[in-house]
């Protein structure tokens, strides 16, 4: 027996009421389970009939366990009379007071169900059209970005250093005449203009000739990492062994075909694949920037209350999920946070935030498909069974025992909804 | 003897239950001195219940060794007491 009563914030109350019997019912059932493992002196274990159990432990002992399986029985039997769709685990109360053997008792239950979703305006939305054009600029950069992969490095002797060299040199960096640590380094090779020294460094290298020695005076910045260095005025002696120039190769057909790429031979047909590649990314990210676009504003339109508890069991379950992944890397969770720069809370809270978004998007579509009618034909659930089964090379049947149908079939209706938002855009 | 003093304890032991449960006979160790039928007086006040038979059960010394000390465990009498239908001992059945 239970009654329901609806409450704010998408959550339902159930009272549920045990009767005396369903309660006696649990009590056995409590101690079938844990029947095997007692031991009582003058009966083998396992063989301990449930009434002198309870005169050496008392009924109490096994309420807890009782009141679990009449829970878990009688709450789904609630849910499937009143017909709730929950999304969470269900906070369960009741007075522990009211229990004992031959008495009915009632427990309540809160939970969250799935909320109801008002939809705002989600078709035929504006939105600024992405530029799918690629330039000439573009298509340059790509070809001097092959230019330089594919470099010479050359051995200058004849000049001194200039910007765009890379120097192979020794330094050794003292503070009041003392050296520190992290300062001195032998044979070290740094690109003049990279910036991965501190400001002024490279600069003042600028003219060195090989086998040149100098001292360089100094300012570690103020914000420097190391704070017993930050601001501090050191020399660094450097000792300049050699000069490398990088000479990029000369743009012509003989280079295209040291790039050894199928069936492109000319600087022309190069150009051209890059450009049809460059094209192909930009219609791709633009794709994608229309449909986070469409989904985002629909969601954003729509009106809906999540409750908190969704929100925390799907935050539970991308945390699972993280942790399944950094195993799978071979890193403890643990590490893989470090790695990642955050504390626990912080990842907590960024999960959070991800989870809302989630259950807000897929809310909406599930609205949107709803509102439209959006059906699933048997050969689009077969073919979507296929899809699934050549990319986790698996057979379909594999794929269907797995999967429940109705998983699928809300995935490709989500799919289609997402197709609906995205196609009644209106560019501009 | 006092009725308390006979009977020491009721024994309960998947045996015993058995035998509750089949032939409504309750065992109980007894005063080795207590005879059969001071034993029926004694379990008829103290439970007050009908008794149609009682038997005795002697089981003798055994020996045990504790460390380097020799020495027995005690002689005993059980008493395992008919009762006549119907009637019921709570303390063996909760």
């Amino acid at each position: 027996m239970a009654t329901i009563e609806t409450l704010e914030k998408s959550q339902v109350k159930l009272t549920i009421e045990v009767s005396a019997e369903q309660f006696d019912h649990g009590l056995e059932h409590a101690y079938q389970t844990i029947q095997k493992d007692v031991e009582i002196k003058g009966f083998r274990k396992g063989k301990v009939p449930m009434a002198i159990y309870e005169k050496k432990f008392g009924v109490e002992s096994l309420y807890d366990e009782a009141i679990n399986h009449i829970i878990s029985d009688t709450y789904y039997e609630a849910l499937v009379e009143h017909d709730v769709l929950v999304v969470a685990q269900p906070k369960i109360d009741f007075d522990i007071n009211a229990i004992g053997r031959g008495k009915s008792f009632t427990y309540t239950a809160t939970v969250a169900v799935k909320p109801e979703v008002k939809l705002g305006e989600y078709k035929n939305l504006k939105m600024k059209k992405p530029s799918e054009k690629v330039s000439a600029a573009e298509v340059n950069a790509e070809i001097k970005k092959l230019q330089e992969q594919n470099a010479e490095m050359q051995v200058i002797e004849d000049r001194p250093l200039k910007e765009g060299d890379t120097a192979i040199f020794d330094f050794k960096g003292t503070l009041n005449g003392e050296a520190f640590d992290g300062g001195s380094a032998e044979n070290y090779e740094l690109k003049i203009g990279s910036k991965s020294f501190i400001p002024g460094f490279e600069d003042k290298m600028i003219g060195l000739n090989v086998g040149e020695e100098k001292d360089l005076e100094l300012t570690f910045p103020k914000d420097y990492q190391a704070e017993d260095l930050a601001g501090k005025d050191v020399v660094f002696h450097v000792k300049l062994h050699e000069i490398k120039e990088m000479v990029l190769p000369e743009l012509d057909d003989d280079f295209v075909k040291d790039l050894d790429k199928e069936g492109i031979d000319t600087v022309a047909a190069l150009k051209e694949s890059i450009k049809k590649d460059l094209k192909a990314e930009k219609e791709k990210s633009a794709k994608n920037a229309k449909t986070d676009f469409a989904v985002q504003t629909a969601s954003e339109n729509a009106t809906m209350e999540i409750p908190e508890d969704m929100v925390v069991a799907e935050k539970n379950r991308m945390l699972d999920n993280t942790k399944q992944q950094a195993k799978q890397y071979g890193l403890e969770f643990e590490q893989y946070l470090q790695f990642s720069g955050m504390t626990l809370e912080k990842f907590e809270e960024k999960l959070m935030e991800d989870a809302r978004k989630s259950i807000r998007y897929n809310l909406t579509l599930e609205a949107v498909a709803k509102a439209e009618g959006i059906e699933v034909s048997d050969e689009e659930y077969n073919a979507r069974l296929k899809e699934l089964a050549d990319q986790y090379k698996i057979s379909v049947e594999q794929v269907s025992a797995q999967l429940s149908k109705d998983v699928v079939i809300q995935d490709i209706q989500m799919n289609k909804a997402v197709d609906l938002l995205v196609e009644s855009l209106e560019l501009t | 003897m006092l009725a308390s003093e006979i009977i020491k304890r009721p024994l309960i032991t998947e045996k015993s239950m058995q035998l509750v449960e089949n032939l409504n006979q309750y065992t109980f160790e007894v005063d080795k001195r207590a005879n059969k039928v001071q034993i029926k007086n004694a379990i008829e006040e103290l439970f007050d219940v009908t008794v149609t038979s009682v038997n005795v059960i002697n089981t003798a010394r055994k020996p045990k060794r504790v460390g380097q000390y020799q020495g027995f465990k005690a002689e005993k009498s059980k008493a395992i007491v008919t009762l006549k239908a119907d009637d019921k001992i709570e303390i063996f059945t909760a």
